[in-house]
């Protein structure tokens, strides 16, 4: 592998047979994105390729957590022209296409789905750095031709870029010109968690865990290791599972995010989460088999001494040199494989472990892991003015000068404050979405809570516009109604206290007209007639109303 | 202060008692009433390979208040497997004591509640044990037990025996939980169980105990038809002879750790099978060993029944 430099930008180069392959790498991702603005790099990126239209040689572009690459292969010629209209195009963005391009990045995220590990940054980061790769890119809604012009100008410049190439050699006329800039430092990890080892529930068909460790080749053979005694468990001998992988990727800081997945139906849940967490666990608390670490040792040196692997690990050495890590040759990776002993693999293991996030599918008791709880609620309130739920269900907003929550019968809270909100969604009919920095969202929908508009304009006030994405307005079908079943389920403790007033005072008023018709006889219009008179009115509307009650509660079989 | 011994005190030895029907028990039991963790320790060191350390491990969960003493014993659950397996095996036991013995219907929500509770905390503690020792036979044995009170189904319950089985060729101890709920009333079939019981018996070397659960197996048939006499049917009573051939009454069988539950078990079966001759074998090589447990809840009946066997025999 050889180092070079273009116009600036440092360039490794690996000398193969075959077409000219070649990739642009810039160190900004979804991970740097401000949420409000959240796949903002993806529009530049899809702006940025759009002059080259229709292409007759391989070319395609992606938005990583922290990078943004583009790759291409063909002739010398083709390569050349590629990277001449890419930069072009990054120096002038075809915004006159935001609208068009808008819409097709609409179309493109209806079709993708999160990945079954789409749900677990948020939980482990929360709403910024690396955690916003679970949101969608409502920043795109947002995005105007001057966050895009400051956006590129900041990130797609040639202090903040690595190019690679693979071929015969390096083309002479290969230009990259680039705007002078600085190189981005890889984010700041954040924490949503109160405590690891630590589970969630979701609805999902499979069981996923991800897990920070200290990158380094020991954590890459223990990602082997685990994933082929999670196969072995779930798959081959309880037969549970299909599918049972694990993945290791750097972070970029140092670290790296192991993540394992297996599948199972629904009524396997329970064995696929159970037989997940004892291999797991039994790793860290027993150790790895010395037989195991050969077997993934002997296959991590196989590839490393396959021909092809300098040219296939390009794009992986690039980030590397893009995050500032040490760049090594494959007779030094080779190395360190050997290395690598039982023991330290037991640190990863117990590492691993430490700090383990894990997503379980509903319906499965987790607890029995001893794993913790995520924290899925607030700690605490804040205290303001109160609007109860529409149709008297259990929840209540509570609004206040700095900040919202939802609170529940039972004390739990979810709150954002204003201080803490990392954006702010709101759509056309008056509904908005908090989103704390720690993940939690509280969601003001005018229809559920009796919500005034002196109230809403409040909200406005505590979060600035610059936090703001406006949303598309939604299908009336969308927005929710409160329930009606809600209403009468919320009536039938004042039903009950009424039945018990009305029966034994309509008893009483029958008794009493009873014995005072016995007892007078008055004469026509005398005022005891009218007493007599209205006590049988009211006695007759007593009885008519207490069996009512009676005959309802008869019916719902409550007392 | 040492935990009291009632029968001491009454000056007469209980004959459905443990230690009664394995007297090599003894020592565990001293070990434990003396609070003496290292002697506890020793006792399952040295506990011969045939035994089957569940029955060991029964003795102890079935002491009440041990749970004190294992919690710290050794350095507690968190340095010693073997204390948390015990600790498990424990809390099982007080779980099931808690919730009671009446049907699901009976059973108050307080009763669920607690049930649950101390259940999550077995699970915990044996989770631990069996990632840090997963040959730990009486752990897995246990982890069946949980799995069917949280109501995890049959997959797992599968798994975790075959983990048992994988620790301990042919538990018997493990086999006669898992006969449990492959029983239609936790999920399984009647194909399923009498397929597991028979591939148990097949499996397992002649004179080891494990062709009870053949017998176990009819006998929880009996109880899913509510009909006792399903017993009698020829077939069936062919089958549970067959079954006691090639155990308990096989030239090969040794009495390890567990033949007592097996003897007890095949006496109840062949006693409402109608094969009187066969119930009074099992029941004389029971001698004065009184069993309270699985079948024979019913501490009367027992003794009945003996009486009535000891009186046919006599007449023989």
């Amino acid at each position: 592998m050889i180092e070079h430099q273009i116009d600036g930008v440092p360039v490794l180069f690996v000398e193969a047979s075959g077409p000219l392959r070649a990739g642009l790498m810039f160190r900004v991702g979804r991970a740097d994105e401000p949420l409000p603005l959240a796949g903002i790099t993806h529009l530049v990126e899809h702006l940025a390729m759009h002059r080259h239209g229709l292409m007759d040689h391989h070319a395609n572009a992606s938005v990583g957590a922290i990078v943004t690459h583009f790759y291409t292969g063909g002739t010398a010629a083709e390569v050349v022209a590629f990277f001449d209209k890419l930069c072009a195009s990054l120096a002038d963005l075809p915004l006159e296409r935001l609208g068009v391009e808008k819409e097709i990045l609409r179309t493109e995220a209806s079709g993708r789905g999160g990945g079954v590990n789409g749900s677990l940054p948020v939980w482990r980061y929360g709403a910024q750095g690396y955690g916003l790769l679970t949101y969608n890119e409502f920043g795109v809604y947002r995005a105007s031709a001057d966050d895009l012009r400051g956006w590129t100008s900041a990130n797609f410049t040639r202090d903040n870029a690595v190019l690679w190439l693979s071929g015969e050699e390096i083309p002479a006329e290969l230009r990259l010109s680039l705007p002078a800039g600085t190189r981005r430092p890889v984010p700041e990890p954040t924490s949503a968690l109160r405590g690891t080892p630590a589970y969630f529930h979701a609805d999902a068909a499979g069981i996923v865990l991800d897990t920070v460790v200290p990158r380094s080749v020991a954590a890459q053979l223990y990602s082997a290791v685990l994933e082929r005694a999670l196969y072995r468990e779930l798959r081959l001998d309880a037969g549970v599972s299909y599918t049972a992988s694990t993945d290791y990727s750097p972070r970029g800081d140092g670290m790296a995010v192991l993540t394992a997945y297996v599948d199972a139906l629904p009524e396997k849940h329970s064995a696929a989460f159970n037989g997940f967490v004892d291999v797991f666990k039994q790793l860290a608390k027993s150790g790895i088999d010395a037989q195991e670490l050969e077997a993934v040792r002997t296959m991590a040196l196989a590839g490393v001494d396959h021909p092809d692997y300098d040219k296939a690990r390009l794009p992986a050495v690039a980030l590397d040199l893009l995050t500032g890590r040490p760049v090594r040759t494959a007779a030094e990776n080779a190395a360190r494989v050997r290395e690598v002993t039982v023991a330290d693999m037991a640190a990863v293991a117990a590492d691993a472990y430490a700090n383990a996030l894990l997503q379980v599918p509903y319906g499965v008791i987790a607890e029995t892991s001893g794993f913790v709880c995520a924290p899925a609620t607030s700690e605490s309130a804040v205290t303001g003015r109160r609007h109860p739920a529409r149709g008297g269900g259990d929840t209540a907003l509570v609004i206040a000068a700095d900040g919202v929550s939802v609170v529940d019968k039972s004390g739990q809270a979810l709150t954002v404050r204003f201080a803490d909100c990392a954006a702010r969604l709101r759509w056309p009919d008056g509904a908005s979405a908090f989103i704390g920095k720690d993940g939690i969202v509280v969601t003001i929908e005018p229809t559920l809570y009796d919500v005034d508009a002196p109230a809403l304009a409040a909200l406005d006030r505590g979060v600035p516009d610059s936090l703001t994405v406006p949303m598309p307005a939604r299908s009336p079908d969308r927005i929710p109604q409160p329930q009606a079943q809600q209403r009468s389920s919320a009536r039938w403790p004042a039903r009950k206290i009424t039945f018990a007033v009305v029966t034994p005072l309509t008893g009483l008023l029958i008794w009493r007209f009873i014995s005072m018709a016995n007892a007078w006889t008055p004469r026509d219009g005398e005022l005891s007639e009218q007493i007599i008179l209205s006590m049988l009115l009211l006695s007759a509307a007593g009885t008519i109303w207490a069996s009512l009650l009676g005959i309802n509660r008869l019916k719902l079989g409550r007392w | 202060m040492p935990l009291p011994n009632l029968s001491a005190l009454l000056g007469k030895s209980s004959h459905h008692d443990r230690v009664h029907h394995y007297p090599d028990l003894a020592p565990l039991r001293a070990a434990l009433r003396a609070k003496d963790w290292p002697a506890v320790v020793a006792y399952f060191e040295r506990l011969p390979e045939h035994n089957d350390p569940t029955v060991a491990t029964y003795l102890v969960a079935e002491t009440r208040g041990v749970e004190k003493f294992l919690r710290t014993a050794g350095g507690g659950p968190a340095s010693s497997t073997l204390a948390g397996s015990l600790l498990g095996a424990r809390l099982v036991i007080m779980a099931w004591d808690a919730r009671g013995a009446g049907r699901a219907d009976v059973t108050s929500d307080r009763q669920f509640r607690e049930f649950h509770k101390i259940l999550l905390e077995a699970e915990q503690v044996l989770g631990d044990v069996t990632a840090e020792n997963p040959g730990d036979v009486a752990a897995w044995t246990s982890r069946l037990k949980t799995a069917r009170g949280l109501s995890m189904g049959l997959d797992e319950a599968n798994r975790r025996y075959e983990r048992a089985a994988k620790a301990r060729a042919n538990p018997v101890a493990a086999q006669s939980n898992h006969l449990q709920q492959l029983c239609p009333k936790w999920g399984g079939s009647l194909e399923r169980l009498h397929a597991f019981a028979r591939a148990c018996a097949d499996n397992a070397p002649a004179g080891s105990l494990n062709a009870a659960v053949v017998a176990e197996a009819h006998l929880e048939h009996a109880y899913h038809e509510g009909n006792l006499h399903y017993l009698r049917q020829p077939p069936v009573l062919a089958e549970i002879q067959d079954a006691v051939a090639r155990s308990v009454g096989h030239p090969d069988h040794r009495p390890v750790h567990g033949w007592v539950q097996a003897e007890a078990c095949f006496a109840f079966v062949l006693w409402h099978a109608g094969d009187y001759a066969g119930a009074a074998e099992r029941m004389a090589a029971l001698g004065d060993r009184v069993t309270d447990s699985y079948p024979w809840f019913d501490k009367d009946e027992f003794a009945s029944v003996r009486r009535i066997l000891r009186g046919m025999g006599g007449a023989r």
